[in-house]
């Protein structure tokens, strides 16, 4: 903190003690359950495990269908956060309020939700079964619809509230120069986002990584088909906590990691 | 009937409605001069096609754009327009090259054949080193002529300036308006430029629109609505009195007399505008003692009475207007071919750079 005048001492206002004992006790309960996870690793056993059938098959469903539900969330989320952002449409606010649900919904619900929906007896999953046998539920495509459902909500949020906040006239200038609106669209709004766009893309891909619920009562939990990472920890705490231990300490990784990829874009530079 | 033909009847709401005849010929730089309010920007986005109008038409080299009774109205990306706007608006994402080429590329011209009109214009311009930067690194200056670079490479039946040196500081503003003044020749398209800077319109108009509560209260060359404002709002700010002369210490030379005006507070030295606010000069019966630096004897030519002040064109070492008050003016017992003297303090002689 610099000096309260321009003369003489710095002067240096000491915190409300009430306001520091808070703030450090919200701090240790963020710091505790990290500890407790570090506390029971097994180290020694810890490549081992990271190489089993279950963490591998586990890893690699987790990607796969994370990065695929990033990249649905990004084909249909941008120019769905565009309409929502800059078209005035009857039911524009429902529209909104049902993307947004999921954000708030328990993923359980919306696994349900999706089953009764997508499932073999549902609204659209039934015609689809019948006629072409196909069934999502149960499958990498269940876990990656699942995903999307889950995480979409994120991308659209943040690019809405980008595409809300740009100059426009920056776009009015691009037409002048004789643009149509889609090259407008592709040449100057969607990089004049572009920071927002990868900073919702990243929060997306995060939340689809860390997808427990909805998953598990769309797609089910069957290692090596729909086993996600988070499903297999909640699996190995019963059987195989050393695993299910080595799993956690991977998503802790990949989370700081999406944290300090981030923190410049997002958190702003402090 | 080539050049701008426009009849624009816009409401903004009921109490505000704007209704403008414009017409500009290739080649002419026409400045719509008015303060803030009056109805400029409205006009702007009308032409720029961002809004329709209500009753009316534009037409552009004989081309309707908009047509209220017969429905035509041609998008902003099909008008070809170049627009330079207050604040530049260039796109930062891209490098000056591309953002000149953008034009071109958006209708039609192949990316090679592009980069290389963007290159010639950049030369034009003096800016052939800055063609790898990003509109943030570049200067005032030089981010002007970038936006007018990019405006003009699109080739438009319409140059529109809106406010483009408005955002400057009074250095800066100056020395851009020069470089305007000469690179706006480069457009043989009609030229419209919108300011609420009477300096700027005297100095870079053909004509002027002088445009007040959304109607055109004047229209003529600088010289005659300088000689000849028709309301007072003109009388005020457009009928400021400006001079080029040259400075030194103090002391303006007026170019093409030999008569020298003091002023008080001058930094600069070298060629200068000075401005004398008309209601800054006094007129005298006899010639004043004390404090006036400038005096001077001068022969009326005209008179207008334009209200609350009556105006008063003097001739003499240098022509200039007086705002003084009726009562003033009969006291005076001013006619026309009658002398008079003039004083005007240093402190009220404006001194900018030229």
């Amino acid at each position: 903190m610099s000096s309260a005048s321009g003369r003489g001492r710095s002067v240096r206002t000491r915190p409300p003690t009430i306001l520091v004992a808070l703030a450090a006790l919200g701090a240790v309960f963020f710091l505790i359950p990290l500890a407790g996870l570090l506390k029971q690793t097994p180290w020694s056993d810890l490549p081992e495990l990271l190489t089993s059938d279950v963490v591998l098959d586990a890893l690699r469903l987790s990607l796969i269908s994370s990065i695929a539900a990033a990249l649905i969330s990004l084909i249909f989320g941008v120019p769905l956060a565009w309409l929502l952002a800059r078209v005035d449409f009857p039911g524009r606010r429902f529209v909104r309020a049902v993307v947004t649900l999921p954000m708030v919904l328990p993923p359980v619900v919306g696994g349900a939700a999706l089953l009764f929906a997508l499932g073999r007896r549902g609204l659209v999953g039934g015609p689809i079964y019948d006629s072409t046998g196909f069934l999502l539920p149960f499958s990498l495509w269940g876990v990656i619809v699942a995903n999307t459902f889950v995480a979409m909500p994120f991308l659209v949020v943040t690019v809405e509230a980008a595409f809300a906040s740009i100059d426009q006239r920056y776009e009015a200038a691009a037409a002048s120069l004789g643009a149509s609106r889609l090259t407008v669209f592709r040449r100057v709004t969607l990089p004049m986002i572009g920071p927002s766009l990868a900073g919702g893309l990243v929060l997306t891909w995060a939340r689809a990584l860390g997808e427990f619920g909805a998953t598990a009562t769309f797609a089910g939990n069957l290692q090596g088909r729909t086993q996600t990472l988070p499903l297999a920890v909640f699996v190995g705490l019963e059987s195989d906590r050393g695993a299910a231990i080595a799993i956690s300490l991977v998503l802790v990784a990949i989370s700081m990691l999406v944290l300090v990829g981030l923190r410049d874009r997002w958190w702003g530079q402090r | 009937m080539s050049g701008l033909e426009a009849h624009i009847v816009v409401r903004r709401d009921e109490h505000f409605e704007v209704e403008v005849e414009l017409k500009i010929e290739p080649g002419q730089t026409v400045v719509l001069l008015g303060p803030n309010g009056a109805g400029k920007s409205t006009l702007v986005e009308c032409l720029a096609g961002i809004v329709a109008l209500d009753a009316g038409q534009i037409r552009l080299d004989g081309v309707p754009l908009d047509d209220s009774e017969r429905g035509v109205f041609v998008p902003s990306e099909d008008r070809h327009l170049g627009i330079v706007f207050q604040d530049y608006l260039l796109f930062d994402h891209l490098s000056v090259t591309d953002n000149v080429s953008f034009g071109p590329i958006s209708r039609g011209v192949d990316r090679r054949a592009a980069h290389r009109l963007a290159q010639d214009w950049l030369e034009a311009f003096d800016l052939d080193e800055m063609g790898d930067r990003r509109p943030p690194e570049l200067s005032g200056g030089q981010a002007q002529r970038v936006a007018l670079a990019r405006a003009l490479a699109a080739e438009p039946a319409l140059l529109l300036l809106d406010e483009p040196l408005s955002a400057l500081d009074t250095t800066t503003h100056a020395r851009l308006r020069r470089m305007l003044a000469t690179h706006l020749d480069r457009c043989a398209a009609p030229r419209l430029l919108i300011t609420h800077d009477p300096t700027d319109a005297f100095l870079l108009a053909d004509k002027i629109y002088v445009l007040e509560d959304g109607k055109v209260t004047q229209v003529g060359t600088p010289d005659e609505i300088r000689r000849h404002p028709a309301t007072s709002y003109v009388a005020d700010v457009a009928g400021t009195n400006l001079f080029s002369g040259i400075c030194d210490n103090g002391e303006i030379t007026i170019v093409g007399t030999e008569f020298v005006l003091h002023a008080a507070h001058t930094g600069t030295s070298g060629p200068v505008l000075a401005t004398v606010h008309p209601r800054a000069i006094a007129l005298h019966a006899n010639e004043p003692h004390g404090s006036p630096r400038n005096t001077w004897r001068a022969t009326v030519e005209a008179i207008d009475p334009l209200g609350d002040i009556t105006r008063v064109l003097l001739a003499g070492p240098i022509r200039i207007a007086a705002d003084i008050t009726p009562a003033a003016a009969t006291a005076l017992e001013l006619r026309v071919g009658g002398e008079t003297w003039v004083a005007v303090k240093a402190t009220e002689v404006d001194v900018s750079g030229a």
